[in-house]
């Protein structure tokens, strides 16, 4: 938006024109510098403006800031999932949760803002892998959660299930257990237990072999992590359910530690199969 | 501004030349330097000439406080004649550089320091080099950056944008917040103009992005704790998270070619780092801080979220196998 108009056509001109005589892209005229008087008016149009410009397709807004969505996720009795983005530029990717629990949505706002002060050892790297907290607030009667979108973190282990209905490698579960272990590691070390970890919470990104554990609504202050850890067996067990016996093992009676837990998996893996190597994991729409 | 050729041989010469040497002896300035001194600088033009027909304003807006200046050094040593290459490795033509200095309005005595729009490397590492690494910077957490966009905003003249529709790209570097407003007295004190009151730095922010895309470039990732939440809420994905302050230019270069339009996603900018001689982590460590960027423009290379699939729990088999 210019907000410096031509005082022989009314067009619009660049805001340096306040500064510099100018030549008028619409009529031609010679601009004159007026003088070096800035209006704060000026620039809150502006943003008037860049917050409010009309966009195609279904906008939401939280409290006061609108997004344009881009997909529904997910849609049922408990919550509404979007994929969407800030109508305000630059744009902002985000994941939309309204849920019906306000009490859930409380929860798992409190367990996703302290992993993301948590002070223990890795929490740099660590903290980036939970969903980060964009913005809290009312959208469509519910209380909405705005997280930071992660790219490529498209499939859950429900997705990944049914793209390999036979079974995955087992070096597959081997990484998507080290790297769902590596978080709880950093969450139990933060003191909280993330209490649902099912096949739909886990989403990975199969190009870098990256996993998230979203849906801390379920989070626990004084659960026992272990609990986690059995989830996380049970999850990798039915998904690769030819493993190496020393792996199967370790997946049907985990032990209570995160840590002990990785670092039981790494040994297992590394005697079945060598040194870790790279393995394309194929997922709809990914490319080789 | 902006006349001349520019000579990638000559630029690493004129880095190189200088890489052991302590940074007092690069940096030589102990006060601003005249010709960098803000007050009363109507505007800094970036102009199309015979020899830089599509001219591209690209501006680094570089924090001088404590740590940050890493950055102009590193520029200054090494780093700048490779954003220079890998410009023109990536088709982007006739970039123009201009770099400003940031400190601190309320305790630096040089909060703002702005060089000349640049198409050559001598003129380029001049501006640079002239800069005073003054150091100092605010007190609580904040910096002036907010004085950086509402120059950018207010005092450029770029023909890219006024000819071709084209936006300039503004990377600033920093690790701590902006103020809140820009402040009147900072405006009229540090710039010379008259404004009738205190600026909300998101309206300058929108004001920017009239004819600027601004980047906010956070060193590495611990000083992203105390940073980056702020910054997206002006800035959005355009808040770029690095691993190393040394990947400066590497980011930058791919974050104006993505733009542009010159790569295609950021598999073909990893390949092309790749080619550059870039290392295999150093790559990763540029592709992971450009992803969100990418995404935003459908260059991330990865599929959009998946609808959520059926619940292993809705099928009595499989809940067996898993919970049985």
């Amino acid at each position: 938006m210019n907000t410096v108009a031509c005082p022989a056509c009314g067009g619009p001109l660049p805001r340096h024109a306040r500064w510099l005589t100018t030549t008028c892209r619409w009529c031609g005229a010679a601009v004159a510098n007026g003088g070096r008087r800035v209006q704060a008016a000026d620039h809150r149009a502006a943003l008037r403006a860049l917050a409010s410009r009309p966009v195609g397709g279904t906008v939401v807004a939280v409290e006061a800031e609108r997004y344009l969505v881009r997909a529904r996720l997910a849609e049922g009795p408990r919550a509404t999932v979007l994929f969407a983005e800030r109508v305000r530029s630059p744009a902002a990717l985000v994941i939309l949760k309204l849920h019906a629990d306000e009490a859930a949505a409380r929860r798992a706002e409190a367990a996703l803002r302290a992993l993301a002060r948590s002070e223990a050892q890795g929490a740099e790297l660590l903290a980036r892998r939970a969903p980060q907290i964009e913005a809290v607030g009312r959208c469509e009667g519910q209380l909405a959660l705005v997280t930071r979108y992660s790219s490529g973190f498209s499939h859950s282990l429900d997705h990944v299930r049914l793209a390999h209905p036979g079974g995955l490698d087992p070096r597959h579960a081997v990484w998507i257990g080290n790297r769902v272990a590596e978080l709880l590691d950093f969450a139990h070390r933060s003191g909280i237990v993330h209490g649902a970890v099912e096949p739909g919470h886990v989403m990975v990104q199969a190009r870098d072999h990256g996993a998230s554990l979203i849906s801390w609504s379920q989070v626990r202050l004084d659960g026992a992590p272990g609990d986690d850890l059995t989830g996380l067996g049970r999850i990798l067990d039915a998904l690769s359910p030819d493993a190496p016996a020393a792996l199967q093992a370790l997946w049907r009676r985990p032990p209570g530690a995160a840590r002990t837990f990785l670092d039981v998996q790494k040994q297992a893996a590394r005697a079945a199969f060598g040194p870790s190597a790279y393995l394309h994991l194929p997922l709809p729409g990914w490319g080789r | 501004m902006g006349y001349g050729s520019y000579s990638h041989e000559a630029h690493v010469a004129m880095t190189s030349a200088r890489s052991s040497l302590p940074r007092q002896e690069v940096f030589k300035q102990r006060e601003v330097h005249p010709t960098m001194a803000p007050k009363g600088i109507r505007a800094r033009e970036c102009r199309d000439s015979a020899t830089h027909p599509q001219s591209l304003a690209i501006a680094f807006a570089l924090d001088v406080t404590g740590s940050m200046g890493a950055i102009p050094d590193l520029l200054a040593r090494e780093k700048l004649p490779t954003f220079m290459a890998l410009m023109e490795k990536f088709g982007v033509p006739s970039p123009q550089l201009l770099f400003l200095a940031v400190g601190d309005a309320n305790s630096d005595r040089g909060p703002m320091q702005v060089g000349q729009f640049e198409a050559t490397g001598e003129l380029m590492d001049q501006w640079l080099t002239r800069t005073w690494l003054e150091g100092g910077g605010g007190a609580f957490g904040q910096e002036s950056y907010e004085l950086a966009l509402y120059f950018m905003a207010e005092h450029t003249a770029i023909d890219c944008f006024e000819k071709r529709n084209q936006r300039g790209y503004l990377f600033l570097t920093g690790d701590e917040h902006p103020y809140p407003t820009v402040a009147r007295a900072h405006i009229e004190g540090v710039f010379g103009d008259q404004a009738d009151e205190d600026i909300p730095t998101e309206a300058v922010v929108a004001s920017l992005l009239e004819q600027w895309k601004p980047f906010f470039l956070i060193p590495d990732r611990r000083r992203a704790g105390h940073c980056e939440a702020v910054w997206r809420a002006l800035l959005g994905d355009h808040v770029i998270v690095m691993e190393d302050p040394a990947d400066t230019c590497h980011v930058a270069a791919a974050i104006v070619a993505l733009g542009e339009g010159r790569l295609a996603s950021i598999d073909m900018l990893a390949s092309r780092l790749r080619v550059e001689g870039l290392s295999g982590d150093r790559v990763g460590a540029v592709i992971r801080a450009v992803t969100p960027y990418a995404a935003t423009l459908h260059k991330d290379a990865a599929p959009p979220p998946s609808p959520a699939a059926p619940s292993s729990a809705e099928e009595p088999g499989l809940f067996k196998r898993l919970f049985g």
